[in-house]
């Protein structure tokens, strides 16, 4: 039971991880880049080619990989949110939409259907354990939580006591006056996206690092990162911690009540924080509220 | 240092300015007046870059910018601040102000010095902005701009919601800033304010300038005959 | 400056829809059996880009899970079938279920604003795959089919799921022309067209927007229901599948999002696109996500909203058209 617990807190790292370039973005762009899994999932195939074609360890593919996520990034900002923000709140979400799709199938074209996985060119990491009293605790779940959490604190200090991070967070509040004292707001979004597609990069080689992935696998890593930002409450990046790990901890007890419970648990309980964060402190339970505009409806 | 050619701001179809055209020199400090709507804001948030100039053109230190970005221009030493003082209200004062150091333009002005111009902030150096007083709201804004150490500073709307005591305190700061040859236009409705404390008055009516003259050769009869278009030359509506 | 309804091409218009549509009820008796079965898979997706339209095009709702309700209409045929109601009534009654359900959905998922209300669709819709998948009348991934449809010659059938089709699309088409035209859908056009607008109108836009919440539902639910009686058989991984709402966000980008006619249109080109080439396979689906997002991009009114501008072309009369210059502003 305990031991399920543990397992489950440190999944929720790994939920953490990749929900925190989603959350990143949504704070300074006010996009949520439905990309967002595809990207993962394109990153995690690259340091896979990196460390199957030069025979490196993942980690230093990684390291590569990097700087070409953020590449992507910029280019992203720059190429479609830009443009597409400029249209409304609509276009971003059809446009970024797209460009899942395309990757995906670019991905299946090039990558076909096999699934692949990180986790055998790391050797023993993949499967060693910490005894702790009678818990045996995977050494690769934790060094993923861990990272979650460096990476986490990382754009928290970075956004609190820098420059830079000043800079985002004026942009994000007021774009306008942000150029007017002088900031590149098109600069800024674009180095933000820059950062957030970093995380992307090791969020995907996290994904697979812990088991497997395929061309499609993008999909469901946006949902999770999606659920993980909406619990953890929008707005706060610790928050998204929380926000996996309760995700990870509903799916855990979902699989536990139903063998197939395991994504319908995760998905309750976001359904839960949603259904809370509208209609907390509302009269929500009073008939009035469900019949309350009835009369209106019915003169359409 | 400033040139304006037959600016035409418009929101949509509405034509906020039509065709101004103004001159300005190093070191003068400049009242616009003008009633509400009259398109003195509009101006000067397309000359700061805020706002997209139709048609027209500017330049700042021989330098056309007429489609710079803001910020850019912030570069070059051209800074608003923005009627409603719009500080970030969920950070300090202290960073608001560092947030005028982007451009990292050299200079005299820094937090030390700003803090020196105006004591009253230090004590709230660490308050968020959006829990400051009307008066500590203007002297953040107004130092956030300095932090960019700016040669030509516009002040939209100075003393609007500030009790007088505050305004007298703002005012006193801006003399400084003259003092150190730093040129100036502010927009203020307090009309004998204006015309003691600038060099030159100009005044608009719906987009358009219909006086500019040194507040020497002027009255405040005359300016408010301009302000409500009373003039006898004041050019006529076309719409 | 004169406002109108209608004008000479919408006389036009009128004139020749009907002529079309008594050339498409004739069809049956002509036209080779794969033509037919052609026919009714085009009457789907305009049913689906119609009704991804309402949502999008007139109510400003991306929904990335349109999927919930063309499963569910499909899993609701199968449910009341195996109940003993005939299939094309089971069609018709899951469709006006699945409508039902997605009243309360609507009460709260309308809270939500652009992409959260887009990918919480999305969360719904993996919600009700994995539900249907519990029931053991479906048997997990493996499936069932609409077996009652066996009671039917083929030929037979296949007449009777084309001119099903072709009712539906057309009922569903008529009755949003009349959501459109009603004081609320006038409403909504005109807070598409200008965001100001929504508050001096003094229509309730988010009452609106449920009525095309669940009128959207409850025509994507037909479509999925009628893409069973064609297809016959129910997995619920193709049927829950994202690409359908894909599909729907490519018709109506392409074709001319909040355009009546774009989405007609967009599925047209989508089905001569699928027609020559869905050999290709994956290239085929990477060529419609990037012809999505250049449409997103440089072309936002789509297709039609671009023949629109260009000629002054209104073939569909859903709107006010004003002709004359624009409106000058009055001075007292």
């Amino acid at each position: 039971m305990i031991n399920s617990l543990v397992q489950a807190i440190l999944l929720g790292g790994y939920y953490a991880l990749i929900a925190c370039g989603l959350a990143f973005m949504f704070q300074v762009m006010r996009i949520i880049n439905l990309a967002h899994g595809s990207l993962a999932i394109l990153s995690a195939y690259m340091v896979w080619m990196m460390t199957e074609a030069l025979a490196l360890s993942p980690f230093t593919s990684l390291l590569m990989v990097l700087p070409i996520m953020a590449m992507i990034g910029w280019l992203l900002q720059r190429a479609i949110l830009e443009r597409a923000t400029k249209g409304g709140e609509l276009l971003p979400v059809l446009s970024t939409f797209g460009l899942s799709i395309v990757i995906d199938n670019l991905l299946f074209q090039h990558f076909g259907a096999n699934t692949r996985t990180l986790a055998s060119y790391v050797g023993d990491l993949s499967w060693e354990s910490y005894q702790l009293f009678d818990l045996w605790i995977g050494k690769l779940p934790i060094l993923i939580f861990a990272t979650a959490i460096i990476v986490i604190g990382g754009l928290d200090l970075v956004l609190r006591f820098t420059s830079l991070g000043r800079q985002i967070r004026a942009t994000a509040f007021d774009p306008d006056t942000a150029g007017l004292v002088g900031i590149d707001a098109r600069k800024t979004a674009a180095i933000a996206a820059a950062i957030a597609m970093m995380t992307v990069a090791i969020s995907g080689s996290a994904l697979g690092l812990r088991g497997t992935f395929d061309a499609y696998a993008g999909a469901p890593q946006l949902l999770f990162a999606f659920e993980a930002t909406i619990i953890g409450g929008v707005g706060s990046l610790w928050g998204v911690l929380l926000g996996g790990i309760i995700l990870a901890i509903a799916q855990s007890v979902g699989a536990l009540i139903h063998p197939q419970g395991f994504l319908l648990g995760g998905h309750f309980v976001f359904l839960l924080f949603l259904f809370a964060r509208i209609y907390l402190n509302r009269d929500f339970l009073t008939l009035r509220h469900w019949l309350g505009n009835k009369s209106k409806g019915e003169s359409l | 240092m400033l040139s304006v050619k037959d600016l035409d701001v418009r929101y949509g179809q509405f034509r906020a300015v039509r065709d101004v055209s103004l001159e300005v020199q190093q070191g003068e400090t400049i009242a616009l007046i003008g009633a509400n709507g009259a398109g003195k804001s509009t101006m000067l948030r397309a000359i700061a870059g805020a706002l997209p100039i139709h048609s027209g053109t500017l330049s700042f230190k021989h330098r056309t910018m007429t489609h710079l970005p803001s910020c850019d221009r912030v570069k070059h030493g051209l800074s608003l601040v923005p009627e409603g003082r719009r500080l970030f209200a969920e950070m300090t004062i202290e960073e608001n102000l560092l947030l005028g150091k982007s451009v990292n333009r050299s200079g005299d002005w820094d937090l030390d010095r700003v803090f020196e111009t105006f004591p009253n902030l230090v004590k709230r150096r660490h308050a968020k902005a959006g829990s400051l007083s009307g008066g500590e709201q203007q002297a953040t804004a107004i130092g956030r701009s300095l932090m960019s150490n700016p040669e030509l500073l516009i002040l939209d709307e100075v003393s609007l919601g500030l009790s007088p005591l505050v305004v007298d305190q703002v005012y006193a700061s801006i003399e400084t800033l003259r003092e150190t040859g730093t040129t100036i236009i502010l927009v203020e409705q307090a009309l004998d304010r204006a015309i003691t404390f600038a060099k030159r008055a100009i005044c608009m009516l719906e987009g358009r300038i219909v006086l500019d003259k040194p507040t020497e050769n002027t009255n405040r009869d005359e300016i408010t005959q301009a302000y409500f278009g009373l003039q006898e030359n004041a050019p006529q509506e076309v719409s | 400056m004169s406002i109108k309804r209608s004008n000479a091409y919408s006389k036009v218009t009128i004139m020749a829809v009907m002529l079309l549509l008594m050339v498409l009820v004739i069809t049956p008796f002509t036209a080779s059996d794969n033509v037919l079965e052609r026919l009714t898979v085009l009457f789907i997706y305009i049913i689906m880009a119609a009704m991804w339209n309402t949502l999008a095009g007139f109510g400003g709702l991306v929904s990335i899970g349109q999927q919930l309700f063309f499963g569910l209409g499909a899993y609701a045929t199968i449910r009341l079938a195996h109940l003993g109601m005939p299939p094309f009534v089971a069609v018709f009654i899951a469709a006006v279920l699945v409508g039902l359900l997605s009243w309360p959905i609507s009460k709260f998922m309308l809270r939500l604003k652009a992409a959260e209300f887009g990918i919480g669709m999305w969360v719904l819709a993996s919600v009700g795959h994995l539900l249907v998948n519990l029931d053991p009348l479906i048997q997990g991934e493996t499936g069932t089919s609409l077996i009652s449809l066996n009671a039917y010659q083929i030929e037979t059938r296949r007449v009777l799921i084309y001119l099903a089709a072709l009712i539906c699309m057309s009922g569903l088409l008529i009755g949003l022309f009349y959501l459109l035209r009603s004081k609320a859908g006038i409403a909504m056009q005109a807070i598409r067209d200008n965001e100001e607008a929504a508050d001096s109108i003094g229509v309730d836009a988010q009452t609106v927007k449920k009525w095309f919440f669940i009128f959207a539902a409850f025509g994507t639910a037909v479509a999925g229901a009628l893409w069973l009686a064609q297809a016959s058989s129910f997995q619920p991984k193709t049927y829950f599948s994202v690409q359908w709402t894909a599909y729907m966000i490519f018709m109506v980008l392409v074709g001319g999002i909040g355009r009546f006619e774009g989405a007609i249109l967009g599925a047209l080109l989508f089905f001569a696109v699928e027609t020559w080439f869905a050999d290709t396979g994956v290239w085929y689906l990477v060529g419609l996500g990037a012809v999505a997002v250049l449409c997103s991009l440089f072309l936002p009114k789509g297709l039609w909203g671009a023949i629109e501008s260009r000629l002054g072309l209104r073939l569909i009369p859903v709107g006010y058209q004003v002709t004359e210059e624009t409106l000058k502003p009055i001075k007292s």
